[in-house]
């Protein structure tokens, strides 16, 4: 059960490859979703002075931290796409597994984040804006996750020379996850 | 400058039953598994229909097929019939559907850019209707709670009375949401980057542009409301109060969230269904697009204009008033657009050379019951008469007669006029006529008399008009025979359903162009094989010219050399 | 949307780039410097710093990412362009729901989340050098188990009352409750509560008959009466929405239909829904304890709002 690329994939008449297009409209879609997410909160948070006590709780080493890793990592893509364009694998795939290992520090320090949080009592029923918090980094940390296994796919590709133009598109995904997180920390960590 | 892509895929692999129509990469396969899941999703949505409006004829009384309607029940209809309508029956059929069959043909391509992900679309579409048919049969039934799910009747177990059913209901809604979004994306790639060679921006023909355009629209619009729909699982789930009140949250959220992508939502259902329609009309009046940069724009200015409306749906919600001020121009003047797009398509029609076959008479009645519906619109749009007709059926005649047309008229529509690509074979005239006007007659025989009763009062959502002796009881003969003329229209789907099913085998062969068309779609074989064409085409003019002045034929197709 | 007449090798963009890994690691650096100004920053506590540092830097960086990383500066323009229009579309949406969202009170209304009272609970909490979470749970919590052993907070028999001991029948609530059951009950218990109301046409089994001494699933005491329209039966939904006022009139007006007056509450019938007869409202439950002088401030705030917020802007 061989699946056979069509030739469509392979047409490109704006310049851009497919492959790239297809990335850049999964992310404009994302910036809506992250965006009407954040807007609401931001909206809430503007209204209800008293979450600023509540976010003066949230644990602003680790979340600079994170922020550290996740900007590593996004360097790491790039490498691992500068290798990819002069066909260097070797390279790629081992800067695409650095990128992945930034994923899994960031994924570690955030359960160690949370599990003290939690063990606190500063879950996510605490008030509105721990379910904030909570769920705008949930939700960034499942897409974390995913672009993490999608990237390792990627990678064993390219150890076997295929689809290296693949490097790039999960660069460009991985990026806007950092630039979520960029605005994340600000938002949540940073008190008033 | 043109390059020849011969590209065999001829049958190098025998393909298994399960590969061909399980699960398929094929795009026109996917299409037709969009088209019958979409089609079923539809007959049932029309049932419900057919059951809650029995109800409101004869309060009480057995519905013959269904059994006795109770309060609870006659929301989960309502609420069923709204949602089915709209995610599962108009969305699949004019986006999914004809979008997955006809882009890549009408480009000269052999597949989507992305066939695995088109495949998981489908996948992920059919557990959204798997979990929502589920819902049904949840304890405590099928969420009530309006396809528009306000909290906190939608967040709070205790009101809605279906903590299951609520949940699931969500849950089945944000995953079709995900399947339309990744189906989207496959559309807009193909069209931006696997065109024929020669086929430039306005060489595209109209139905691809609107269906493209629609997936941008539900792309930019449904971010918000998928955040939204997160946090309604987590009230309903975890009892959190995103949108509580006295937890700190906000019902009147929820309500922006869902209309910021409610509205664009009628435009993304709109417009490829306009976009059918353009193509019918220009094939059968053999003339070109009155105005094809008119119409690209105004589809454009429409896409734009949509999503600065979206507060209309909650001018008596207690928004900021001075919102809905804003909201009211910006209302009003998107009828314009769209008013611009059916006048173009009248003009196209003027001096044409018109054939009446099915396809025409459903487009024609497109245009003048549309019209109708935008127009009704103009009352509701203006903050100070919406806050009489606000919830009243006035509303539910004015978003049928703009639905209809689009789901069932224009779908219908583009089935007709593409059936013999599809099947290889034409479906039968006079079946198809008769189903034409059981379908369009006793359509506005249900929603004209629902218009006066809205007027008069007719509250909506409720079960049972008796409850409220001071309603126009003197106007119940109307909704007994909106009732009627609804079981008419379903009755008149049958020589429908039979037409389809039968001419698949026993229509008259249908050859590669029988209606004469000039798009690409009509070069390749009926039905088109795996890989659509044995030899790509090269594209050297634009797809309306029809009737050109000293050729012989009246059509001159996109690939015939100059 | 440009098209080309040939199929030309895609990515133009990154095949131009003669940056190298050195570029990559400075823009990294910088990001890095950025990142510790950002938290530094706030750390000086005035308030315009924060948002510049905190927030302008993150813009700064986002965009760095951007044009470098993501090499959007050397990508064709159309890429931005759609990026940008989803990020203005998010700033519609924000400016068109915030005016809503924002508010906490309207002409009619008060957003019953009280601002006041978390805000002192938790600086008072934070005085006394706990985590805060004490009592910051105690003012903003709800009890949110479904059991039914804990009345949930809606079937809480207490709770801001016009009227003192309304589990106590009285002419003005016996009135109310007669509207009220017009309204609400009426359709499917009927006029009389004979349970025929014409809603009732369609329900098996039939709705309550208050008219008779039988029947009765869960008793027909004022509190069992009270539990039953604050929790629904069968096919009758919970009718917590309305207020306890509301329900209390109704409970003794539905007691006046049929001979009901011998059946009595005892103290431990009303200990059972929430309620401590020896209260004036009643008591709460004791989820709800705050801090003396914050219910000194609340008792202040009260009464000079009187029924409605417009009259303490007065």
């Amino acid at each position: 059960m061989s699946f056979q690329r069509p030739m469509a994939t392979e047409r490109s008449a704006t310049g851009i490859s497919t492959c790239k297009l297809g990335v850049y409209w999964v992310i404009g879609s994302e910036i809506v979703i992250f965006g009407g997410l954040l807007a609401a909160y931001v909206m809430f948070r503007l209204a209800h002075g008293s979450w600023a006590h509540e976010s003066a709780h949230t644990n602003v080493v680790a979340g600079g931290t994170n922020t550290l890793v996740l900007l590593t990592s996004s360097l790491f893509a790039v490498l691992a796409h500068q290798a990819a364009e002069r066909k260097d694998t070797e390279s790629a795939f081992k800067f695409l597994w650095c990128t992945i290992g930034g994923a899994l520090t960031f994924l570690l320090i955030k359960s160690f984040e949370w599990g003290g949080e939690i063990h606190h009592g500063l879950t996510i029923h605490k008030s509105l804006f721990w379910a904030f918090y909570y769920t705008a980094a949930g939700i960034h940390a499942a897409h974390v996750i995913c672009g993490a296994i999608i990237m390792a796919i990627i990678a064993a590709d390219v150890k076997k020379h295929k689809d290296l133009q693949r490097v790039e598109a999960i660069g460009l995904y991985w990026h806007f996850v950092d630039i979520v997180w960029i605005f994340l920390f600000p938002l949540l960590y940073i008190a008033k | 400058m043109s390059q020849d892509h011969t590209h065999n895929h001829g049958d190098h692999h025998q393909q298994t039953f399960l590969e061909k129509y399980i699960f398929p990469v094929d795009h026109k396969r996917i299409a037709a598994q969009y088209l019958t899941t979409g089609m079923f999703m539809g007959l049932l949505g029309g049932f419900f229909a057919y059951v809650f409006r029995s109800q409101q004829a004869h309060p009480g009384h057995e519905v013959p097929l269904y059994g006795l309607v109770n309060a609870n029940q006659y929301n989960a209809l309502t609420t069923s019939h709204g949602t089915l309508m709209i995610f599962w029956f108009a969305m699949p059929v004019l986006v999914a559907a004809f979008g997955n069959f006809l882009i890549p043909l009408m480009i000269g391509a052999d597949d989507m850019v992305f066939p695995r992900i088109n495949r998981l679309s489908y996948q992920i579409f059919f557990l959204s209707t798997v979990i929502l048919i589920a819902s049904f049969f949840a304890p405590g039934g099928a969420f009530g709670g309006g396809w528009t799910a306000y909290p906190p009747l939608s967040s709070t177990a205790q009101f809605s009375t279906t903590p299951w059913g609520s949940t699931m209901w969500i849950v089945a809604v944000g995953l079709e949401f995900v399947a339309f979004l990744l189906g989207g994306i496959n559309f807009i790639v193909t069209l931006m980057n696997a065109r024929a060679p020669g086929m430039r921006m306005y060489d595209i023909p109209i139905v691809l542009w609107t269906i493209v355009i629609a997936s941008i629209l539900f792309m930019a619009s449904v971010g918000p409301l998928l955040a939204g729909a997160i946090m309604l699982i987590f009230d309903q789930t975890m009892h959190i109060g995103f949108y509580d009140p006295q937890k700190g949250g906000d019902p009147v959220l929820w309500q922006h969230l869902f209309w910021f992508f409610g509205h664009p939502e009628v435009y993304v259902v709109l417009l490829p269904a306009m976009g059918i329609v353009a193509e019918i009309i220009t094939v059968f009046s053999r003339k070109k697009l009155f105005g094809y940069r008119t119409v690209l724009f105004t589809m454009f200015g429409t896409g734009v204009l949509s999503f600065v409306v979206w507060a209309h749906h909650q001018f008596i919600a207690g928004i900021d008033p001075r919102m809905s001020n804003l909201f009211t121009v910006t209302t009003i003047l998107i009828s314009i657009p769209v008013t611009e797009m059916c006048f173009v398509y009248i003009a196209t029609l003027y001096k044409g050379s018109i054939e009446l076959t099915t396809a025409m008479l459903f487009a024609l009645s497109f245009l003048a019951a549309f019209l109708m519906g935008g127009v009704t619109g103009i009352f509701l749009g203006a903050s100070g008469a919406d806050t009489y007709l606000h919830d009243t059926y006035f509303v539910i005649a004015h978003f049928h007669y703009t639905f209809v047309p689009i789901a069932i008229l224009a779908g219908l529509a583009g089935m007709y006029f593409w059936y013999p690509k599809m099947y290889g074979r034409m479906m039968n005239e006079t079946l198809g006529k008769i189903h034409f006007w059981g379908t369009f007659i006793p359509f506005n025989c249900i929603f004209i008399p629902l218009f006066y009763t809205g007027a008069a009062g007719d509250q909506r959502r409720v079960y049972n008009y008796e409850n409220f002796p001071h309603t126009a009881t003197d106007l119940h003969y109307l909704r007994q025979f909106a009732t009627a003329s609804v079981i008419v229209m379903l009755l008149f789907q049958i020589p429908f359903l039979y037409n389809y099913f039968v001419s698949m085998f026993k229509g008259k062969i249908a050859g590669k162009n029988p209606w004469q068309s000039n798009t690409l779609e009509w070069v390749a074989e009926s039905p088109p094989p795996h890989g659509n064409f044995s030899e790509f085409p090269n594209v050297y003019r634009p797809p309306y010219e029809y009737s050109v002045p000293g050729r012989d034929k009246d059509f001159w197709p996109q690939n015939e050399p100059t | 949307m440009e098209s080309k007449d040939s199929h030309n090798q895609p990515d133009g963009g990154s095949h131009h780039e003669s940056h190298g890994t050195s570029h990559y690691i400075k823009i990294w650096a910088i990001l890095t410097v950025l990142l510790g100004l950002s938290i530094c920053g706030p750390m000086v506590g005035i308030r315009w710093l924060t948002l510049v540092t905190a927030f302008g830097i993150a813009i700064v960086k986002a965009l760095m990412v951007a044009r470098e990383f993501m090499h959007l500066k050397i990508e064709k323009r159309i890429v931005s362009y759609v990026l940008l229009s989803m990020l203005i579309l998010v700033s519609i949406f924000f400016f068109g729901v915030a005016p809503d969202v924002m508010k906490g009170e309207g002409q009619q209304w008060v957003k019953k989340y009280d601002e006041a009272a978390a805000e002192a609970a938790e600086e008072a909490a934070s005085e006394h050098g706990e985590g805060g979470e004490a009592a910051a749970v105690a003012t903003n919590a709800e009890p949110t188990s479904d059991s039914v052993a804990e009345p949930a907070p809606a079937a809480q028999a207490s709770g801001r009352s016009k009227f003192s001991k309304p589990w106590v029948a009285t002419p003005e609530l016996v009135a109310n409750g007669k509207q009220v059951f017009q309204v609400n009950c009426q359709t499917c218990h009927g006029p009389e509560g004979k349970g025929n109301g014409p809603a009732s046409t369609a329900l098996n089994p039939k709705p309550r008959n208050f008219t008779a001494a039988t029947g009765w699933k869960q008793g027909r005491k004022p509190s069992q009466i009270f539990h039953t329209i604050s929790t629904g039966l069968g096919g009758m939904p919970s009718f917590a929405s309305l207020s306890t006022d509301d329900r209390w009139s109704v409970v003794h007006y539905v007691r006046t239909l049929g001979p009901h007056a011998g059946e009595k509450d005892t103290v431990a019938d009303l200990k059972k829904i929430g309620i401590d007869p020896s209260k004036d409202n009643g008591g709460g439950s004791a989820d709800q304890v705050i801090p003396i002088d914050l219910a000194i401030d609340r008792l202040a705030l009260e009464s000079a709002q009187g029924d409605s917020p417009k009259k303490a802007k007065k």
